[in-house]
């Protein structure tokens, strides 16, 4: 069996649509971002100022993650997670982008929201 | 197809499966580059000949096999819901989408569909555990899905018919 026209056109098609949300996305206007706010199971446990760079070290429940602040761009540097994911994420600095880290349930949000310089909860 | 043989097929298919997710585990960091999570899907394959044979009960009980199995080696509970969630809404649009392959359409398509599917399944489930800032990802994921999903369509273009002479099939 090979590939006809017809899946060309399907392919075509799929990533199109896939571009324009892409598009929607990328290029929508973001607020500059000025506020990390991490949660754990959904649940806000600290907020960092961007203006600040800084390396905070993040420990719930017996699992860790190593932030990195600097220049306003936020990145995981090191974390005892199976998958690493979080680690390999490209550094996030634009309102809204999120670094994920699935098996340790932390989520790192950006905000655009003004915040104390960091608050630890 | 005697009971034994049927179990036996099914057997062997899953280990194909877990072995080409094991290998997937290995060359993870590789497509993790630009994106978070990123993978080429590989053990889709077995699920996607199920498919072409018709047999959409045994590519479920593949799936979800598959994913209990990796979410215990490789994974945690959190990663079982993201592969579950994902799988099933990728096969049941291969499901929907295998009349195509009977109307000018290859398993290229099909493939396609399926990845696209599995990225909306786990982009669900994970604003249902997060919230929706990982829909920021969510665009650039389904870009990456329609590309794994061609290079898999190509490659059971290629295996369907060899492999399918290999395993008897039902009388």
């Amino acid at each position: 069996m090979n590939a006809t026209k017809k899946d060309v056109f399907f392919c075509i098609i799929t990533l199109l649509l896939a571009g324009c949300f892409c598009i929607g996305i990328y290029f929508a206007p973001h607020a500059a971002a000025s506020t990390l706010v991490v949660f754990h199971d959904s649940v806000e446990i600290a907020m960092y100022d961007l203006r600040v760079d800084r390396e905070v070290d993040v420990s719930v429940d017996g699992d860790f993650l190593h932030l990195v602040i600097k220049n306003g761009t936020v990145s995981v540097s090191a974390s005892d997670c199976a998958g690493q994911d979080c680690v390999h994420a490209a550094p996030i600095s634009k309102a809204g982008q999120s670094i994920l880290c699935a098996p340790q349930r932390i989520l790192l949000r950006l905000v655009a929201d003004g915040a104390p310089d960091a608050v630890v909860k | 197809m005697r009971t034994s043989n049927r179990l036996s097929s099914a057997a062997l298919l899953l280990a194909v499966c877990l072995g080409l997710s094991a290998l997937e585990s290995f060359l993870l960091p590789v497509f993790s580059i630009a994106l978070p999570g990123v993978k080429l899907g590989i053990s889709n394959v077995v699920i996607l000949f199920c498919i072409g044979r018709r047999k959409t009960r045994l590519a479920l009980l593949l799936a979800v096999s598959r994913a209990l199995l990796c979410a215990m080696l490789f994974g945690s509970p959190v990663t079982l819901l993201l592969s579950l969630s994902g799988g099933l809404v990728s096969l049941l649009a291969m499901h929907l989408s295998r009349p195509l392959l009977t109307r000018g359409f290859s398993f290229l398509s099909v493939s396609v569909a399926g990845s696209v599917a599995f990225q909306l399944g786990q982009g669900a489930a994970s604003i249902f555990l997060y919230s929706t800032a990982v829909l920021y990802y969510l665009p650039a994921l389904l870009f990456c899905a329609v590309l794994t999903g061609a290079i898999l369509g190509i490659v059971e273009n290629c295996l369907f018919a060899r492999v399918n002479r290999l395993i008897p099939t039902e009388e």
